[in-house]
Protein backbone atom coordinates (compact mmCIF):
# COMPACT_ATOMS: atom_id res chain seq x y z
CA UNK A 1 0.00 0.00 0.00
CA UNK A 2 1.37 3.17 -0.81
CA UNK A 3 0.38 6.15 1.78
CA UNK A 4 0.81 9.63 1.00
CA UNK A 5 0.79 12.91 2.77
CA UNK A 6 -2.20 13.32 5.20
CA UNK A 7 -2.95 16.63 7.08
CA UNK A 8 -5.13 17.18 10.21
CA UNK A 9 -6.89 20.04 11.15
CA UNK A 10 -10.18 21.24 13.34
CA UNK A 11 -12.31 23.95 13.74
CA UNK A 12 -11.31 24.74 17.15
CA UNK A 13 -7.97 24.33 16.47
CA UNK A 14 -8.27 27.42 14.44
CA UNK A 15 -10.57 29.00 16.64
CA UNK A 16 -13.86 29.29 14.42
CA UNK A 17 -16.92 28.43 16.61
CA UNK A 18 -19.09 25.57 15.59
CA UNK A 19 -22.26 26.24 14.24
CA UNK A 20 -23.15 22.82 13.03
CA UNK A 21 -21.59 19.97 13.71
CA UNK A 22 -21.28 17.77 10.29
CA UNK A 23 -18.47 15.50 9.99
CA UNK A 24 -18.62 14.28 6.58
CA UNK A 25 -17.73 18.29 5.72
CA UNK A 26 -14.35 17.80 3.40
CA UNK A 27 -14.72 13.87 3.27
CA UNK A 28 -14.76 10.80 0.80
CA UNK A 29 -12.54 12.84 -1.95
CA UNK A 30 -12.73 10.65 -4.86
CA UNK A 31 -9.85 11.66 -6.99
CA UNK A 32 -8.32 9.53 -9.94
CA UNK A 33 -4.85 8.77 -9.82
CA UNK A 34 -2.90 9.52 -13.48
CA UNK A 35 0.48 8.17 -14.32
CA UNK A 36 2.15 9.06 -17.52
CA UNK A 37 4.17 6.92 -19.97
CA UNK A 38 6.04 8.45 -23.32
CA UNK A 39 7.24 6.54 -26.37
CA UNK A 40 9.01 7.72 -29.41
CA UNK A 41 8.14 6.69 -32.59
CA UNK A 42 10.32 5.87 -35.70
CA UNK A 43 8.68 7.71 -38.42
CA UNK A 44 6.78 11.22 -38.30
CA UNK A 45 3.14 10.86 -37.21
CA UNK A 46 -0.04 12.94 -37.38
CA UNK A 47 -2.90 12.66 -35.82
CA UNK A 48 -5.12 14.34 -32.70
CA UNK A 49 -6.32 13.60 -29.33
CA UNK A 50 -8.06 10.10 -28.62
CA UNK A 51 -9.03 8.43 -25.40
CA UNK A 52 -10.01 4.83 -24.94
CA UNK A 53 -11.86 3.28 -22.03
CA UNK A 54 -11.15 -0.20 -20.79
CA UNK A 55 -13.26 -2.24 -18.79
CA UNK A 56 -11.14 -4.20 -15.83
CA UNK A 57 -11.87 -7.84 -17.75
CA UNK A 58 -10.12 -5.74 -20.72
CA UNK A 59 -6.83 -4.87 -18.72
CA UNK A 60 -6.33 -7.93 -16.76
CA UNK A 61 -7.46 -10.69 -19.69
CA UNK A 62 -7.26 -14.22 -17.81
CA UNK A 63 -6.27 -12.76 -14.68
CA UNK A 64 -9.49 -11.29 -14.22
CA UNK A 65 -11.34 -13.69 -11.79
CA UNK A 66 -7.94 -13.96 -10.01
CA UNK A 67 -7.70 -10.55 -9.36
CA UNK A 68 -11.61 -9.93 -8.86
CA UNK A 69 -11.37 -12.84 -5.64
CA UNK A 70 -8.43 -10.75 -3.91
CA UNK A 71 -10.16 -7.62 -4.46
CA UNK A 72 -13.46 -8.53 -3.25
CA UNK A 73 -11.00 -10.28 0.14
CA UNK A 74 -9.63 -7.09 0.90
CA UNK A 75 -12.96 -5.05 1.10
CA UNK A 76 -13.39 -5.11 5.06
CA UNK A 77 -10.04 -3.99 5.42
CA UNK A 78 -10.38 -1.16 2.76
CA UNK A 79 -13.64 -0.06 4.63
CA UNK A 80 -11.95 -0.58 7.86
CA UNK A 81 -9.08 1.87 6.70
CA UNK A 82 -11.49 4.35 5.08
CA UNK A 83 -13.39 4.46 7.78
CA UNK A 84 -10.53 5.28 10.06
CA UNK A 85 -9.28 7.97 8.17
CA UNK A 86 -12.58 9.96 7.94
CA UNK A 87 -12.52 11.29 11.26
CA UNK A 88 -15.93 10.31 11.96
CA UNK A 89 -17.38 10.75 8.65
CA UNK A 90 -18.00 7.59 7.53
CA UNK A 91 -18.84 4.01 9.19
CA UNK A 92 -17.33 1.20 8.25
CA UNK A 93 -20.20 -0.86 7.42
CA UNK A 94 -21.23 1.73 4.97
CA UNK A 95 -18.42 2.02 3.32
CA UNK A 96 -18.33 -1.86 3.05
CA UNK A 97 -21.58 -1.31 1.22
CA UNK A 98 -20.50 1.17 -0.68
CA UNK A 99 -16.86 -1.03 -2.06
CA UNK A 100 -19.35 -3.81 -2.94
CA UNK A 101 -21.54 -1.70 -4.92
CA UNK A 102 -18.04 -0.18 -6.53
CA UNK A 103 -16.50 -4.25 -6.70
CA UNK A 104 -20.00 -5.28 -8.35
CA UNK A 105 -19.51 -2.30 -11.31
CA UNK A 106 -15.60 -2.87 -11.71
CA UNK A 107 -15.88 -6.59 -11.89
CA UNK A 108 -19.76 -7.87 -12.63
CA UNK A 109 -21.22 -4.90 -14.54
CA UNK A 110 -17.65 -4.60 -15.87
CA UNK A 111 -18.01 -0.86 -16.10
CA UNK A 112 -14.97 1.00 -17.78
CA UNK A 113 -12.13 1.24 -14.82
CA UNK A 114 -9.35 2.57 -16.71
CA UNK A 115 -8.91 5.61 -19.35
CA UNK A 116 -5.95 5.97 -21.88
CA UNK A 117 -5.65 9.31 -23.21
CA UNK A 118 -2.96 9.23 -26.22
CA UNK A 119 -1.41 12.72 -26.88
CA UNK A 120 0.86 13.09 -30.17
CA UNK A 121 3.22 15.35 -28.55
CA UNK A 122 5.00 16.07 -31.18
CA UNK A 123 5.80 14.24 -35.16
CA UNK A 124 8.24 11.64 -32.62
CA UNK A 125 6.31 11.32 -29.30
CA UNK A 126 3.83 9.59 -27.87
CA UNK A 127 2.67 10.16 -24.72
CA UNK A 128 -0.43 8.79 -22.81
CA UNK A 129 -1.48 9.14 -19.69
CA UNK A 130 -3.65 6.44 -17.74
CA UNK A 131 -6.02 7.26 -15.18
CA UNK A 132 -7.67 4.78 -12.81
CA UNK A 133 -11.41 5.59 -13.07
CA UNK A 134 -12.60 4.07 -9.74
CA UNK A 135 -10.17 3.81 -6.76
CA UNK A 136 -11.50 2.70 -3.52
CA UNK A 137 -9.51 5.65 -1.75
CA UNK A 138 -11.12 8.26 -0.40
CA UNK A 139 -9.54 11.74 0.54
CA UNK A 140 -10.57 14.96 1.83
CA UNK A 141 -9.99 18.68 1.52
CA UNK A 142 -9.68 20.76 4.43
CA UNK A 143 -8.52 24.29 5.30
CA UNK A 144 -4.80 25.09 6.57
CA UNK A 145 -5.82 28.08 8.79
CA UNK A 146 -8.74 30.37 9.76
CA UNK A 147 -7.30 32.95 6.75
CA UNK A 148 -9.85 32.70 3.61
CA UNK A 149 -7.22 33.49 1.25
CA UNK A 150 -5.22 30.43 2.25
CA UNK A 151 -5.71 27.08 0.20
CA UNK A 152 -7.09 24.27 1.31
CA UNK A 153 -4.71 21.00 1.78
CA UNK A 154 -6.09 18.81 -0.59
CA UNK A 155 -5.43 15.01 0.11
CA UNK A 156 -5.85 12.92 -2.39
CA UNK A 157 -4.70 9.41 -0.51
CA UNK A 158 -3.44 8.54 -4.09
CA UNK A 159 -2.84 4.72 -3.76
CA UNK A 160 -4.12 4.21 -0.60
CA UNK A 161 -5.39 0.43 -1.39
CA UNK A 162 -4.28 -1.90 -3.23
CA UNK A 163 -6.79 -1.95 -6.30
CA UNK A 164 -5.33 1.80 -7.01
CA UNK A 165 -1.85 0.30 -7.82
CA UNK A 166 -3.27 -2.76 -9.44
CA UNK A 167 -5.09 -0.87 -12.13
CA UNK A 168 -2.27 1.24 -12.68
CA UNK A 169 0.33 -1.52 -12.93
CA UNK A 170 -2.32 -3.16 -15.05
CA UNK A 171 -2.62 -0.22 -17.58
CA UNK A 172 0.88 0.16 -18.03
CA UNK A 173 1.69 -3.17 -19.12
CA UNK A 174 -1.51 -3.31 -20.96
CA UNK A 175 0.15 0.06 -22.96
CA UNK A 176 3.59 -1.57 -23.36
CA UNK A 177 1.46 -4.74 -24.84
CA UNK A 178 0.10 -2.40 -27.14
CA UNK A 179 3.00 -0.34 -28.29
CA UNK A 180 4.09 -3.78 -29.76
CA UNK A 181 0.66 -4.87 -31.18
CA UNK A 182 -0.69 -4.32 -34.53
CA UNK A 183 -0.19 -1.35 -36.81
CA UNK A 184 1.80 0.91 -33.79
CA UNK A 185 4.46 -2.03 -33.54
CA UNK A 186 5.75 -0.65 -36.69
CA UNK A 187 5.34 3.05 -36.10
CA UNK A 188 7.09 2.84 -31.95
CA UNK A 189 10.54 2.83 -31.07
CA UNK A 190 11.58 3.35 -27.32
CA UNK A 191 9.57 3.79 -24.24
CA UNK A 192 11.64 6.87 -22.35
CA UNK A 193 9.46 6.93 -19.47
CA UNK A 194 9.36 5.18 -17.09
CA UNK A 195 12.02 3.15 -20.13
CA UNK A 196 12.95 0.03 -19.25
CA UNK A 197 15.95 1.50 -16.78
CA UNK A 198 13.54 2.94 -14.69
CA UNK A 199 10.78 -0.21 -14.89
CA UNK A 200 12.47 -2.87 -16.62
CA UNK A 201 10.15 -4.69 -19.72
CA UNK A 202 9.40 -7.37 -17.80
CA UNK A 203 8.96 -5.74 -14.12
CA UNK A 204 7.61 -7.18 -11.52
CA UNK A 205 4.50 -5.57 -9.26
CA UNK A 206 7.02 -4.54 -6.72
CA UNK A 207 9.19 -2.88 -9.91
CA UNK A 208 6.41 -1.31 -11.01
CA UNK A 209 4.68 -0.09 -7.37
CA UNK A 210 7.87 1.76 -7.23
CA UNK A 211 7.58 3.79 -9.86
CA UNK A 212 3.65 4.40 -9.16
CA UNK A 213 5.06 5.36 -5.32
CA UNK A 214 7.35 7.98 -6.61
CA UNK A 215 4.55 9.86 -9.07
CA UNK A 216 2.13 9.70 -5.87
CA UNK A 217 4.64 11.53 -3.62
CA UNK A 218 5.49 13.66 -6.39
CA UNK A 219 1.96 15.46 -6.94
CA UNK A 220 2.09 18.00 -4.18
CA UNK A 221 -0.08 17.93 -1.46
CA UNK A 222 -1.94 21.53 -2.66
CA UNK A 223 -3.75 20.62 -5.93
CA UNK A 224 -4.19 23.63 -8.62
CA UNK A 225 -6.00 21.42 -11.49
CA UNK A 226 -5.36 22.44 -14.59
CA UNK A 227 -8.68 22.08 -16.76
CA UNK A 228 -6.61 22.05 -20.56
CA UNK A 229 -4.70 18.93 -19.21
CA UNK A 230 -7.91 16.58 -18.26
CA UNK A 231 -10.42 17.90 -21.13
CA UNK B 1 -36.33 14.92 -10.11
CA UNK B 2 -36.75 12.19 -8.04
CA UNK B 3 -33.35 10.68 -7.78
CA UNK B 4 -29.74 11.02 -9.04
CA UNK B 5 -30.06 8.42 -11.94
CA UNK B 6 -28.83 8.41 -15.63
CA UNK B 7 -32.80 8.17 -16.40
CA UNK B 8 -33.69 11.50 -14.51
CA UNK B 9 -30.67 13.33 -15.60
CA UNK B 10 -29.95 12.50 -19.04
CA UNK B 11 -32.38 15.14 -19.86
CA UNK B 12 -30.89 17.80 -18.59
CA UNK B 13 -27.62 17.14 -20.71
CA UNK B 14 -29.24 16.97 -23.79
CA UNK B 15 -31.17 20.08 -23.00
CA UNK B 16 -27.82 22.30 -21.94
CA UNK B 17 -25.79 20.86 -25.49
CA UNK B 18 -25.75 22.51 -28.71
CA UNK B 19 -24.27 19.69 -30.73
CA UNK B 20 -23.01 21.09 -34.11
CA UNK B 21 -22.02 17.61 -36.30
CA UNK B 22 -18.30 17.14 -37.90
CA UNK B 23 -17.51 18.44 -41.05
CA UNK B 24 -16.05 16.30 -43.76
CA UNK B 25 -12.51 16.51 -43.14
CA UNK B 26 -12.94 15.72 -39.95
CA UNK B 27 -15.66 12.77 -40.48
CA UNK B 28 -12.26 11.70 -42.66
CA UNK B 29 -10.27 12.18 -39.79
CA UNK B 30 -11.85 9.51 -37.65
CA UNK B 31 -14.75 11.73 -36.09
CA UNK B 32 -18.39 9.75 -35.50
CA UNK B 33 -21.73 10.39 -33.43
CA UNK B 34 -24.82 9.55 -33.12
CA UNK B 35 -27.60 11.93 -33.26
CA UNK B 36 -29.72 10.27 -30.74
CA UNK B 37 -27.53 11.24 -28.15
CA UNK B 38 -27.11 14.76 -28.59
CA UNK B 39 -28.90 18.25 -27.92
CA UNK B 40 -28.87 20.54 -30.69
CA UNK B 41 -30.90 23.42 -29.18
CA UNK B 42 -29.07 24.10 -25.55
CA UNK B 43 -26.15 26.92 -24.48
CA UNK B 44 -23.37 25.00 -24.34
CA UNK B 45 -21.67 24.46 -27.51
CA UNK B 46 -20.02 20.69 -28.18
CA UNK B 47 -18.63 20.14 -30.90
CA UNK B 48 -14.87 18.63 -32.75
CA UNK B 49 -12.15 20.58 -33.13
CA UNK B 50 -10.38 21.31 -36.78
CA UNK B 51 -8.45 17.94 -37.63
CA UNK B 52 -7.16 16.11 -40.56
CA UNK B 53 -5.70 13.09 -41.24
CA UNK B 54 -2.50 12.86 -42.06
CA UNK B 55 0.46 10.49 -42.86
CA UNK B 56 1.14 8.39 -40.62
CA UNK B 57 -2.17 8.67 -39.00
CA UNK B 58 -2.48 7.61 -34.81
CA UNK B 59 -6.02 7.21 -34.71
CA UNK B 60 -5.62 4.96 -37.37
CA UNK B 61 -2.74 2.63 -36.39
CA UNK B 62 -4.48 3.09 -32.47
CA UNK B 63 -7.66 1.52 -33.80
CA UNK B 64 -6.15 -1.17 -35.80
CA UNK B 65 -4.20 -2.36 -32.53
CA UNK B 66 -6.92 -1.88 -30.05
CA UNK B 67 -9.11 -3.84 -32.13
CA UNK B 68 -6.86 -6.79 -32.63
CA UNK B 69 -6.58 -6.49 -28.56
CA UNK B 70 -10.06 -6.90 -28.47
CA UNK B 71 -11.32 -3.12 -27.66
CA UNK B 72 -13.60 -2.06 -30.63
CA UNK B 73 -14.22 1.25 -31.91
CA UNK B 74 -17.05 3.57 -29.85
CA UNK B 75 -18.87 5.90 -32.14
CA UNK B 76 -20.51 7.75 -29.31
CA UNK B 77 -19.44 7.58 -26.00
CA UNK B 78 -22.24 10.24 -25.13
CA UNK B 79 -24.30 7.12 -25.26
CA UNK B 80 -23.49 6.45 -21.84
CA UNK B 81 -21.30 3.19 -22.70
CA UNK B 82 -18.35 4.54 -22.90
CA UNK B 83 -16.04 0.99 -23.41
CA UNK B 84 -13.74 1.79 -26.69
CA UNK B 85 -11.45 4.06 -28.83
CA UNK B 86 -13.15 7.17 -29.67
CA UNK B 87 -12.12 10.20 -31.55
CA UNK B 88 -14.15 12.71 -28.95
CA UNK B 89 -15.99 15.78 -29.40
CA UNK B 90 -14.63 18.68 -26.98
CA UNK B 91 -17.12 22.11 -25.54
CA UNK B 92 -15.91 24.55 -28.48
CA UNK B 93 -18.15 26.53 -30.96
CA UNK B 94 -17.72 25.79 -34.80
CA UNK B 95 -14.76 28.77 -34.35
CA UNK B 96 -13.19 26.33 -31.95
CA UNK B 97 -13.22 28.56 -29.25
CA UNK B 98 -14.15 26.79 -25.74
CA UNK B 99 -17.70 27.33 -24.66
CA UNK B 100 -17.03 27.87 -21.24
CA UNK B 101 -19.56 29.24 -17.83
CA UNK B 102 -19.74 32.91 -19.14
CA UNK B 103 -19.97 31.92 -23.32
CA UNK B 104 -22.95 29.41 -22.39
CA UNK B 105 -24.88 30.81 -19.41
CA UNK B 106 -23.52 34.69 -18.26
CA UNK B 107 -23.17 36.70 -21.53
CA UNK B 108 -26.28 35.90 -23.57
CA UNK B 109 -28.28 37.30 -20.25
CA UNK B 110 -26.32 39.51 -18.01
CA UNK B 111 -28.77 42.05 -19.10
CA UNK B 112 -31.38 40.62 -16.70
CA UNK B 113 -32.26 42.38 -13.73
CA UNK B 114 -31.96 39.90 -11.11
CA UNK B 115 -28.68 38.96 -12.48
CA UNK B 116 -25.94 40.36 -10.73
CA UNK B 117 -21.94 38.97 -11.36
CA UNK B 118 -19.13 40.61 -8.82
CA UNK B 119 -15.56 39.59 -10.62
CA UNK B 120 -12.55 39.54 -8.23
CA UNK B 121 -15.08 39.30 -5.13
CA UNK B 122 -13.51 36.54 -2.81
CA UNK B 123 -15.99 35.18 -0.05
CA UNK B 124 -14.60 34.41 3.05
CA UNK B 125 -17.50 32.62 4.82
CA UNK B 126 -21.31 32.04 5.58
CA UNK B 127 -23.23 34.80 7.66
CA UNK B 128 -25.68 33.48 9.85
CA UNK B 129 -28.93 34.63 10.97
CA UNK B 130 -28.36 34.84 14.67
CA UNK B 131 -24.76 35.29 14.86
CA UNK B 132 -24.77 37.03 18.03
CA UNK B 133 -27.55 34.46 19.43
CA UNK B 134 -25.88 31.57 19.06
CA UNK B 135 -29.41 29.33 18.25
CA UNK B 136 -29.44 25.57 17.90
CA UNK B 137 -28.24 23.80 14.58
CA UNK B 138 -32.10 23.60 13.73
CA UNK B 139 -32.94 27.11 13.72
CA UNK B 140 -29.90 28.47 12.06
CA UNK B 141 -30.28 29.63 8.08
CA UNK B 142 -27.68 31.59 5.97
CA UNK B 143 -28.51 35.25 5.36
CA UNK B 144 -25.87 35.96 3.20
CA UNK B 145 -22.13 35.88 2.50
CA UNK B 146 -18.89 37.90 4.11
CA UNK B 147 -16.90 38.83 1.02
CA UNK B 148 -13.19 40.64 -0.01
CA UNK B 149 -12.39 42.99 -3.35
CA UNK B 150 -9.76 45.03 -3.74
CA UNK B 151 -12.41 47.85 -3.80
CA UNK B 152 -13.03 48.04 -0.11
CA UNK B 153 -10.89 48.36 2.78
CA UNK B 154 -12.51 46.32 4.75
CA UNK B 155 -14.48 42.91 4.15
CA UNK B 156 -18.27 43.61 3.96
CA UNK B 157 -21.08 41.37 3.61
CA UNK B 158 -23.66 40.56 0.70
CA UNK B 159 -27.33 39.86 2.11
CA UNK B 160 -29.07 36.87 0.99
CA UNK B 161 -33.20 37.28 0.70
CA UNK B 162 -34.32 34.11 0.44
CA UNK B 163 -31.49 31.73 -0.25
CA UNK B 164 -27.29 31.14 -0.08
CA UNK B 165 -26.53 28.47 -2.62
CA UNK B 166 -22.77 27.42 -2.09
CA UNK B 167 -20.89 26.05 -4.95
CA UNK B 168 -17.98 26.77 -5.04
CA UNK B 169 -16.40 23.26 -6.50
CA UNK B 170 -14.57 20.34 -4.84
CA UNK B 171 -11.80 22.19 -2.95
CA UNK B 172 -13.54 25.19 -1.79
CA UNK B 173 -17.06 24.92 -1.05
CA UNK B 174 -15.78 22.54 2.18
CA UNK B 175 -13.11 25.47 2.64
CA UNK B 176 -16.16 27.56 3.53
CA UNK B 177 -18.19 25.31 4.83
CA UNK B 178 -15.15 24.94 7.40
CA UNK B 179 -14.78 28.85 8.12
CA UNK B 180 -18.63 29.61 8.38
CA UNK B 181 -18.19 26.93 11.46
CA UNK B 182 -19.42 24.06 9.55
CA UNK B 183 -17.52 21.04 9.84
CA UNK B 184 -16.28 18.32 11.95
CA UNK B 185 -14.81 19.77 15.38
CA UNK B 186 -12.82 17.80 16.95
CA UNK B 187 -10.48 14.63 15.73
CA UNK B 188 -8.27 12.17 17.12
CA UNK B 189 -5.23 11.87 14.89
CA UNK B 190 -2.23 13.21 16.26
CA UNK B 191 -1.20 15.46 13.36
CA UNK B 192 2.80 14.87 12.82
CA UNK B 193 3.17 18.07 10.92
CA UNK B 194 2.70 21.57 12.50
CA UNK B 195 0.04 23.53 11.12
Amino acid sequence: MIRCANQCRTLEKHGIPVRIDLAGVGENLQEQLKTVMVASTRIPVTGTRTVAFASAEDIFGPSTKFVAESIRSQLPQYARTAAQESNGAMEEEDLLKLYEIQHDLIFSEKVPAAEFVFLRQDAHTLQTGCWGLLPFARGNVHISSSEPLAQPIVNPNYGMFEWDVQIQIGMSRFLRRMLRTGELKSIMGIETQPGFEAVPEDASDEEWERWIGEICKSIPANLDYVLSDIM
Amino acid sequence: MDEWSWESIYPYYLKSEGFYAPNQTEVDAGATFVPEYHGLLGPVSVGFRPVSKGWNDLTTAINQTLRVMGLPWNSDMNSGHMRGFSLHPYTVDPDDIRSDAARAYYWPYKTRSNLHLKLNTFVNRLVWSDDDRGDSEENIRSTGVEVQDSEHAKPYIIHARREVILAAGTMRSPAILELSGVGNPRFAIICPWKL
